[in-house]
């Protein structure tokens, strides 16, 4: 397999080579970069689910305090007239106007910690994963709830005691219970206070996740970066200096080290190179056949070189003996002809 | 019957020291640490601190003695709580009231004391303050563990202590006049309720004096509830009411409400302001330039004690209904008024509906106290059986002041009789009307949906029971 990725690698022209090594480079930057984005998309997503949780709760709770605040004043006008309830017409009037908004106030408390409760019920359901942040938060928030509900049933309980007191006529003694109404009132608004605070827990929470995470996403892309810009560099490095510049010294060398009178002898690595498709390998086939071209002729050349020295050397001795011979006996002719042929170069 | 009285105390002595008075009981308070171990006050600690064992059989007798020792203190002596204002801008009216109840234990405690028993007096200031009132119950109560308190003059402060008299189960007694319209199980009055106090005086002033009537209050419950009372009595007499004003309590300025009762030309003014106010009110009416002859008031409070603070020619020729006036002319009064205003207790120099009520409040509680000695012994004492043997208890003439008296034995106020009089020149009130029999008390007379006060509450006519009705 890597073989065959190498050999197809090595049959690209270094222009492809150059042009793989960037594409291969921006592909995986970009992907690097899309599995940072996507990873601070589904954050985003995720906070914004959460906000879309503790944001109507934080509102809920702002209006379970007024509606205690308002429940409070109804008391207060009941408490005002409360006296004069079992006798006086306009007095009962008032108190039973005054008593069903407080009924209603408290309806409406009751029915803020329910919405509440399905809004989270409902984003449990909407993304069933474990891991999220509503997921860790979600029992204390409606542990929370209904601590509240439960606080509230408790101080309408009592509140119902001082209608009672009001309706019976023994009004005084239900002005003795007054405290007890205030401390459950406090401990409601406690149990706001608590689950406000819980509320504020879960919006720091998910801010700092969200800042976390996005630390973290673009931490990965800056290395990423820096990461492929090296793998980058290393690899045009190792291309470069395999493919082009280690070839091209080889045929420097061979170029400078060829003689054309010598045999041509083909290296290993030259005919590794020669197999190649790139340009390289067309320069070293195109030198090999060159180099061939050359050495034939320069063995024909010095062929033809020997003969003509050959023969000029038998002219020159033919030259000399004829005219030694001319000058000479012939006895001498024999031993001309039994000499051997002198060193040729 | 007199030899069982005296064996009962013979008991109780036998069961502690029996101490002096207040001087006395206060060093013995202060070394309560060397407090004599008796058999009671161990079984006191003990059962204290395990209350589980009043509930098994063996320890029944205990019980008894656990009640017994709750109610009669270590040195044998009966606590009772005297709770009025001593400053403030009701101390007025209120600290007579203390002196009497100071009068009357001087003098039982002289005679020996309640069937042997002496009294211990626990005085407490409310300094006209309602928050003053309800630490002072709270602490007679919880602390000192009266037996009874007396207490109050106006109804704010009768309001703020019964529903912690009534939480504590504790006994209450209110001395003076009130609207009614209530239904305690921790009281017993002894004053007129509105339709003893101006039920008759309302048509007489009408008849007297003339239809037209102006009604000026302190604006608290009482007046307002009186004069309710009043409007109702006031139509039934073919009156007119011209007119209605109050005035917040302690305050003064009457100037406006004057120059509306010019306008408004009334025949007669029905007066139901209180304390410091009604001195403003009477020294202001006197600036307005109204005479009684023409505009006389008719008052439910303005008595000889407030008479003899402002100036007898400040009350001289109005009106006051009540059920006492100084100038009673019987034995009994006769001599209440002179043992008490020659006593270190008589100060205030007159005696007033207000402090005789008071004074009736002690002797009832005298005679139930001595009644469950009689019947039950010291182990009976208990400030729910006080009310139970006060139930249709009677003084009679040689014993009350303002003639023979009784409580209710449904609603526990008093069964009195109505009078009216005017103020003469001595600041004394010269007797004008005398009802010719003792009226019962009728807390809801305006109310006949509210149903019947008995002992244990309030009966609805739907057949329910409201306990503590207020």
């Amino acid at each position: 397999m890597l073989r065959r990725l190498k050999s197809f690698f090595n049959n690209l022209s270094v222009g492809q080579k150059v042009m793989t090594v960037i594409i291969v480079e921006v592909i995986s930057y970009s992907m690097v970069t899309t599995i940072a984005i996507s990873q601070i998309h589904i954050v985003g997503v995720e906070v914004k689910q959460m906000a879309d949780v503790y944001l109507p709760l934080f509102s809920a709770t702002a209006t379970i305090r007024q509606k205690i605040q308002e429940g409070r004043l109804n008391l207060m006008e009941i408490i005002f007239v409360g006296d004069r309830v079992v006798y006086d017409k306009e007095a009962e009037e008032t108190y039973l106007a005054a008593r069903v908004r407080y009924e209603d106030e408290n309806t409406g408390i009751n029915e803020q910690v329910s919405s509440a409760e399905q809004l989270i019920k409902n984003s449990l359901l909407q993304d069933g994963s474990e891991d999220r942040l509503l997921h860790r938060y979600s029992d204390g928030l409606l542990d929370k709830l209904s601590e509240v509900r439960q606080a509230n049933r408790i101080h309408y309980k009592r509140v119902e005691k001082v209608f009672r007191h009001v309706e019976d006529g023994s009004f005084l003694m239900g002005m003795e219970t007054l405290g007890e109404v205030a401390a459950s009132e406090a401990v409601l608004t406690g149990e706001i206070d608590l689950l406000v605070a819980e509320l504020e827990t879960i919006k720091k929470a998910s801010v700092e996740y969200a800042v976390r995470v996005e630390q973290i996403a673009s931490g990965f892309t800056i290395l990423a970066s820096i990461i492929t810009v090296c793998l980058v560099i290393i690899v045009v490095f190792i291309i470069v200096r395999r493919n082009i510049s280690r070839p091209l010294h080889m045929l420097t060398d061979t170029i400078k080290s060829f003689s054309a009178l010598e045999e041509v002898i083909e290296t290993e690595s030259e005919k590794n190179l020669m197999r190649r498709h790139d340009e390289l390998g067309m320069v070293s086939r195109s030198f090999n056949k060159l180099k061939h071209d050359l050495s034939a002729q320069g063995r024909a050349l010095q062929d033809a070189k020997e003969e003509a020295e050959r023969a000029n050397s038998a002219k020159s001795q033919f030259l000399a003996a004829a005219s030694h011979d001319l000058r000479h006996a012939p006895a001498r002719h024999a031993d001309v002809y039994r000499r051997p042929a002198p060193e040729g170069a | 019957m007199e030899r069982r009285l005296r064996k009962a105390s013979r008991t109780v002595a036998a069961l502690g020291p029996a101490g002096g008075v207040a001087a006395r009981s206060k060093s013995t308070q202060s070394s309560a640490f060397t407090r004599p171990v008796t058999r009671r006050a161990v079984l006191k600690t003990a059962l204290a601190g395990t209350p589980f064992l009043a509930g098994m059989g063996s320890a029944r007798a205990a019980r008894h003695v656990a009640q017994r020792s709750s109610w009669i203190t270590p040195r044998g002596t009966i606590k009772i709580g005297l709770l009025w204002s001593l400053t403030g801008h009701l101390s007025v009216i209120e600290k007579p009231s203390r002196d009497v109840g100071l009068f009357w234990v001087e003098e039982v405690n002289k005679a020996g004391g309640v069937g042997g028993l002496p009294i211990e007096p626990v005085v407490i200031d409310a300094q006209s303050d309602m928050k003053s009132y309800r630490q002072g119950i709270l602490h007679l109560i919880r602390k000192e563990n009266v037996l009874a308190t007396f207490g109050g003059y106006t109804s704010a402060s009768r309001r703020a202590v019964m529903p912690l008299v009534t939480l504590n189960g504790s006994l209450f007694y209110y001395p003076t006049c009130y609207e009614g319209r209530e239904c305690w199980q921790h009281i017993i009055c002894t004053g007129p309720i509105a339709n003893q106090h101006s039920f008759d005086l309302i048509p007489y002033m009408v008849k007297n004096y003339g239809p037209r009537a102006y009604f000026i209050g302190s604006n608290y419950v009482w007046p307002r509830e009186s004069n309710r009372n009043a409007r109702r009595w006031l139509e039934d007499s073919g009156g007119e009411l011209v007119g209605e004003a109050y005035m917040p309590l302690g305050q003064g300025h009457f100037d406006p409400i004057f120059a509306d009762v010019k306008k408004q030309q009334p025949d007669w003014i029905f007066s139901t302001v209180i304390g410091d106010s009604d001195l403003y009110l009477r020294k202001q009416y006197i600036k307005a330039g109204f005479t009684p002859d023409e505009l006389p008031t008719a008052s439910l409070t303005t008595s000889e004690m407030e008479v003899k603070m402002m100036g007898v020619e400040y009350g001289e020729g109005h009106i006051l209904s009540a059920p006492y006036f100084q100038s009673l002319d019987n034995p009994t009064n006769v001599d209440f008024v002179d043992r008490f205003l020659a006593s270190q207790f008589g100060e205030s120099g007159v005696t007033h509906y207000n402090m005789e009520d008071t004074y009736l409040a002690f002797l009832y509680f005298q005679k139930a106290v001595e009644k469950i000695l009689l019947e039950e012994g010291a182990v009976g004492i208990t400030p729910a059986n006080v009310r139970n043997y006060s139930a249709g208890l009677k003084l009679s003439a040689a014993e009350s002041p303002e003639g023979g008296v009784q409580i209710d034995p449904q609603n526990f106020n008093s069964w009195l009789t109505p009078k009216i009089g005017r103020f003469n020149g001595q600041g004394q009130v010269d007797l004008l009307f005398e009802q010719k029999h003792k009226i019962p008390p009728r807390p809801y007379i305006l109310y006949p949906d509210r149903g019947q006060c008995r002992t244990d509450g309030l009966h609805l006519p739907s057949g329910k029971r409201v306990k503590a009705a207020s």
